[in-house]
């Protein structure tokens, strides 16, 4: 669709003059929608384009078709990417999963014919098959108002976003509404920051428009550094025009005329993405000098991180992009106060920037009348873990933890017990399957002891060790900790060596103490968020899963037999076969076992990395893992007496 | 919105006036406009302790023992106080049970860190604590950063300067130094150290400048 | 008492001559100032005497040799209770056998001979042979230096490693180090972009890219290095041509990242961080890839892997040359 001359948008009879032209060109042709985002990529989405790319120009040239009926579309991302690469074929709305390569010829043939490929549907328990995309239970449970245009568009094609109403938000806001009424839109809609912190959105622009000053900057926050959690990269690398469009608006609102987009390093499609998009916008003049003939300027410059989840903090991106170190600072004044290079400044998260021109077009009253009171309208979550449908979802705030990962993430993998739920990233704390049934919004999930966060959640079953996650997340958040206050550096260093003696079956039953003094010192003492939050994991785990330490502590005992230096790989003489496939893969020898007798490990030099098991055959099936040292049976009842446990 | 509104009051204010009324201990304390709450504590002879604290240099908010509870519109927040600007009418504890009960860990802890600095050694003293329960690291460099700061700020040399992130970061004269010689040899930065380890440590490491004995 | 300490001091002197060092006026007017004195000093009060005694001595003249005497334990300092930085004549100097000495301290005219340049340019090998010997100190402070040796030590090896790079042509190619300072226009807010280019294109940050940027841009070098070693994505030392990381998120670690990990680590014989000895191979964690629903995940030569077996991964190595 690329015309000789661009010719620069002045507002919204060329925007709807654009989208009209583009529905009329659409009209009556199939278009085969292949999702690209980095998840299916990873899948080899680009393999299976490229064959379809190659039928459709076999079956022209065999004039089985015209070149004018059948679209080819690369669009972002889904959301369900356990079954990636998807496709959906328009108008019908098929949608076809786990699509390979050798299926090219098939789905084109079909789409010409306007049939369906029966075998990439999906199927449900009785097997009967699924056609359209929105009735797969998956999407079924979900209200998908962000990311439903994902499915629809070309990220890199800006009139695809103006096809689909983008950039009319942007028109109603420069040309008919002055900012204060923008602002008061945005205030009555309670929009609060989808980041993890939860603050009101609507407050924290008045803040920064009220602050003295001429010159005030925006920022979108893409730092999305909680591992886990991958909603910010498929809408930047999806849908990143309508970030822009909110930032635009923003920046009017405030009255700022240049912003700074920070997107992390390892993130390069979505880095591509955004800097595409700006180049695109800039051509139609939705960037730069007079926008839309409004007589606002707004600029916009993206900035790479550089490896480091506490640049992610406020204050600590606000130096990275000054081009200091990455280290939180003391906020006393607020950074919509003074901020970057101590001049009113404005950072909010991608998501919320991209509900912004739903709220402009559609009014705050339609986006409170989602959600709950105290919380309104919907949030991406990325459901991962031991789930059987991973992927992003966007539900309405107020929807039970339990509906999110039965109804729509399909129950445990394997079949397996539910054991507890990590939400929030490594700010937040695990919930217990107790407590399922609690809303999630910003406020019920932190009574509980954990938080909404960012929308990581993160399902674990029986076979996860909770000390061990507690373990993993303090290795995490002391890796990434700056260093700068003593509480966070040291109190995470010392966490760190008494989660070690307690794995390695050294732990002592001063430890808990000793773990509970820290987490106090730890939530009030800290500079910033990332030391003030560390303790939810490990006090959320002591609460709900305090066995499980003393497991740990008292029988030397992994129960979920993770924690190598407490379990032992042992083979049982009564079904080994002697087939010495585990000899050989052993990277330390040490299993002794002449053929066609029963092997054993040595203990003394077993490293416990599982080759073995894993080489075992099913039908032999005599590797297992065992855990405990027995001879403390006997000392449990007086151990237990003693502590009144 | 309000609270905006009242810090560009308050500021204004301040300019006229110059003096400021809090309360530190239930104590009406004066304070000139841009103090913050350790420098007004230090004028009444109230004593709140701070390692990484010095007058020339500005609040890094580091070692955490000027922690203070402060109350304000009814909601209690912790903050440093070497930070903090003085406002009209704060209530400020620097004793309430909450900070004693915080302090006291965050010493015990500083113990096993570096347990010879006066005001260590005085703070264990008051709260009773004669032995840390958590593994001793003999670092003896708190990382306070009073060194770095005093040379990039008061000095203006840069000579030395943080290297890594969190449980490895170190404080290191650049390497290479005698291609630039940024260090005046003014030995200034081994005077500020609050440990005093500072000069054995890294007297080693610095390569021999090419002066006179 | 005073006169059996200067005969004492008298013999260890003269010990020490042999060896090299020379008592200058300033170091016998320290010496003369603590003998004389009843009972600690700190350094401004040598400071204030000396001056008395001698108007032109310069206070970090000063400094320097207490610390000197100090190395050389013929003063000590209380600095571990209640007087830190008070100096006292050391009990029991009759007794002292001087083994090591730093050469750094009696071979300066030495080293001044062979010219400013060679002590600029000195690898930390030959540095290492001029502090192979060491003064003798207290038991905890060997620790230390012992770990500081092991650091020089892997200094050297770096330094060997460097070589072959070939630094030399990196040095010399100023205009495509000045080309990058040029795209971001030589603007110091714009550094950690800079890195980050030069990064991809060296696949490392040599030590004169950054002494470069530096001057260039009139930033700090502290501030440089310290930009360069907080960040992960920066590496200060070489790297092997192809990068095999595995995600270490929460997700894939929950499905297993650390099994995936060990079988990597017993394909490639390499830990995690580290570079195989013929530079093909770098294995690396990084903290979500964000395709947790392929988990545990392997990237390598931009594409993603999930959960490879050992045989996949063995046929994967030895495919790229």
């Amino acid at each position: 669709m690329s015309e000789k001359e661009i010719k620069k948008i002045s507002g919204l009879e060329d925007l709807v003059k654009i989208s009209e032209k583009l529905k009329s060109l659409m009209e009556g042709k199939t278009v085969i929608s292949i999702c690209s985002g980095t998840g299916c990529k990873a899948y080899s989405s680009d393999d299976v384009h490229g064959k379809i790319v190659e039928e459709l120009q076999k079956k022209i040239k065999e004039s089985k078709t015209n070149a004018d009926n059948i679209v080819i579309k690369k669009t972002g991302c889904h959301g369900y990417c356990e079954r990636g690469p998807i496709m959906v074929i328009h108008p019908g709305q098929t949608c076809y999963l786990g699509v390979k390569p050798e299926d090219a010829p098939d789905i084109v043939e079909s789409a010409i014919n306007e049939k369906v490929v029966e075998k990439l549907l999906y199927k449900d328990e009785n097997g009967s098959s699924i056609e359209k995309e929105n009735d797969i239970p998956f999407y079924k449970h979900q209200q998908r108002i962000i990311f439903d245009c994902n499915a629809k568009i070309d990220p890199y094609s800006i009139d695809d976003y103006i096809m689909i109403g983008g950039y009319q938000a942007l028109a109603k806001a420069l040309k008919e509404m002055p900012p204060d009424k923008v602002l008061s839109e945005v205030k009555k809609s309670n929009l609060r920051g989808r980041g993890g912190g939860g603050f009101a959105t609507g407050l924290k622009w008045e803040t920064t428009k009220n602050a003295a000053g001429d010159t005030k900057y925006v920022i979108v926050n893409a730092d999305e550094g909680d591992p886990g959690a991958y909603m910010d990269r498929s809408i930047l690398e999806g849908n990143p025009h309508s970030v822009l469009e909110g930032l635009i608006i923003a920046a009017y609102t405030i009255g700022a005329n240049h912003g700074y987009i920070y997107v992390r390093q390892e993130y390069p499609f979505a880095v591509k993405s955004i800097e595409n998009a700006i180049e695109n916008a800039r051509e139609y003049g939705l960037l730069g000098k007079n926008i839309m003939n409004s007589g606002f300027d707004f600029d916009v410059k993206v900035h790479r991180g550089a490896g480091a989840f506490v640049s992610g903090e406020s204050s600590a991106l606000m130096a990275a992009v000054e081009g200091n170190v990455g280290e939180p600072r003391l906020k006393y004044i607020h950074t919509a106060v003074s901020g970057l290079w101590s001049k009113p400044t404005n950072l909010n998260n991608v998501e919320t920037y991209a509900n912004i021109p739903h709220i402009i077009n559609n009014g705050a009253e339609w986006f409170r009348s989602t959600g709950t009171p105290g919380s309104s309208g919907t949030k991406i979550f990325s459901l991962v873990g031991k789930v059987n449908n991973t992927g992003l979802v966007e539900v309405p705030m107020g929807v039970t933890l339990r509906d999110i990962i039965y109804k729509i993430g399909g129950g445990i993998k394997g079949g397996k017990k539910f054991k507890a739920v990590q939400t929030g990233g490594p700010s937040g704390g695990v919930i217990p399957e107790a407590l399922l049934d609690l809303p999630v919004d910003f406020d019920e999930l932190y009574k509980a002891g954990s938080m909404m966060g960012s929308g990581g959640m993160i399902v674990m079953d029986e076979s996860d060790c909770m000390v061990n996650v507690a373990h993993y997340f303090i290795k995490f958040l002391a890796d990434e900790s700056c260093g700068k206050c003593v509480p966070c550096r040291e109190g995470l260093r010392q966490l760190l060596y008494i989660y070690e003696r307690i794995i390695n079956g050294q732990g002592q039953v001063e430890d808990l103490k000793l773990l509970e003094d820290l987490c106090i010192l730890l939530e009030n003492a800290s500079l910033c968020a990332l030391g003030g939050t560390a303790q939810n994991i490990v006090v959320t785990t002591l609460k709900y899963f305090r066995q499980e330490y003393g497991a740990h502590i008292y029988y030397k005992a992994c129960p979920a037999m993770v924690c190598k230096p407490l379990i032992r790989y042992e083979i049982s003489s009564d079904k080994c076969s002697g087939c010495t496939r585990c000899v050989k893969v052993c990277p330390v020898d040490a299993i002794s076992g002449k053929p066609k007798e029963a092997h054993a490990i040595d203990q003394s030099l077993c490293i416990k990395c599982g080759a073995c098991m894993e080489e075992c055959p099913e039908k032999y099936s005599a590797i297992a893992k065992s855990t405990g040292i027995f001879e403390y049976e006997k000392e449990k009842e007086a151990v237990f007496a003693d502590k009144g446990q | 919105m309000e609270s905006t509104i009242k810090h560009e009051e308050s500021a204004k204010s301040a300019v006229i006036n110059k003096n400021i009324n809090l309360f530190i201990d239930n104590k009406a304390v004066p304070a000139g406009s841009g103090d913050t709450l350790l420098l007004a504590a230090r004028k009444a002879g109230i004593h709140i302790p701070a390692l990484c604290y010095h007058e020339k240099i500005k609040p890094h908010g580091a070692c955490r023992l000027c922690i203070v509870e402060i109350v304000k519109k009814g909601k209690s927040r912790i903050v440093a106080s070497c930070a903090y600007p003085a406002e009209e009418g704060l209530q400020v504890f620097t004793e309430s049970l909450k900070i004693t009960e915080i302090r006291k860990h965050l010493v015990e802890l500083y113990m096993a860190l570096f347990p010879y600095n006066e005001e260590i050694k005085a703070l264990a003293k008051k709260y009773g604590l004669k032995e840390t329960r958590y593994h001793k690291e003999n670092n003896y460099c708190i990382l306070c950063g009073l060194c770095v700061r005093y040379c990039a700020e008061v000095k203006k040399e840069n000579a030395i300067g943080f290297i890594g992130r969190g449980t490895s970061k170190k404080v290191a004269f650049i390497p290479d130094s005698s291609y630039f010689k940024y260090c005046v040899n003014c030995m200034e930065c081994m005077d500020i150290c609050p440990t005093g380890v500072f000069p054995s440590n890294y007297g080693i490491e610095r390569l021999p400048q090419t002066s006179d004995f | 008492m005073v006169n059996m300490e200067k005969t004492n001091i008298k013999n260890l002197l003269g010990q020490l001559k042999n060896i090299g060092f020379r008592l200058t006026g300033t170091r016998k007017t320290i010496l003369d100032i603590i003998i004389s004195a009843k009972e600690g000093l700190s350094a401004e009060e040598i400071f204030i005497s000396a001056r008395k005694k001698n108007p032109e001595i310069g206070v970090a003249t000063i400094y320097r040799n207490i610390k000197i005497l100090e190395e050389l334990m013929i003063i000590k300092r209380a600095g571990e209770t209640e007087n830190k930085n008070r100096y006292y004549l050391s009990e029991n100097i009759g007794n002292l056998k001087i083994n090591y000495f730093k050469k750094s301290v009696i071979g300066q005219k030495q080293q001044k001979k062979a010219g400013a340049y060679a002590l600029v340019t000195s690898s930390p090998a030959s540095r290492r042979q001029d502090t192979e010997s060491f003064s003798f100190y207290n038991s905890g402070k060997i620790d230390r230096m012992q770990s500081q040796l092991n650091e020089w030590m892997s200094e050297l090896d770096k330094i060997r490693r460097e070589k072959e790079f070939k630094l030399e042509e990196i040095i010399n190619d100023v205009s495509k180090i000045d080309a990058v300072l040029q795209k971001h226009q030589y603007s110091s807010e714009n550094l950690i972009q800079m890195l980050l280019d030069f990064q991809g294109q060296y696949n490392w940050l040599p030590k004169h890219v950054l002494l470069y940027v530096s001057t260039k841009l009139k930033v700090p070098l502290t501030q440089v290095y310290g930009i360069a070693s907080f960040y992960k994505f920066f590496n200060l030392e070489p790297r092997g041509r192809y990068q095999v990381i595995v995600c270490a998120g929460t997700a894939c670690h929950v499905r297993g990242s650390v099994s995936l990990l060990q079988r990597i680590t017993n394909v490639l014989n390499i830990n995690p961080g580290d570079t195989t000895p013929d530079y093909k191979f770098t294995l690396d964690t990084v903290n979500c890839l964000g395709c947790c629903a392929l988990g545990p995940v392997m990237m390598f030569n931009n594409k993603y892997f999930s959960n490879p077996s050992r045989k996949e991964l063995e046929k994967l190595f030895d495919s790229v040359v």
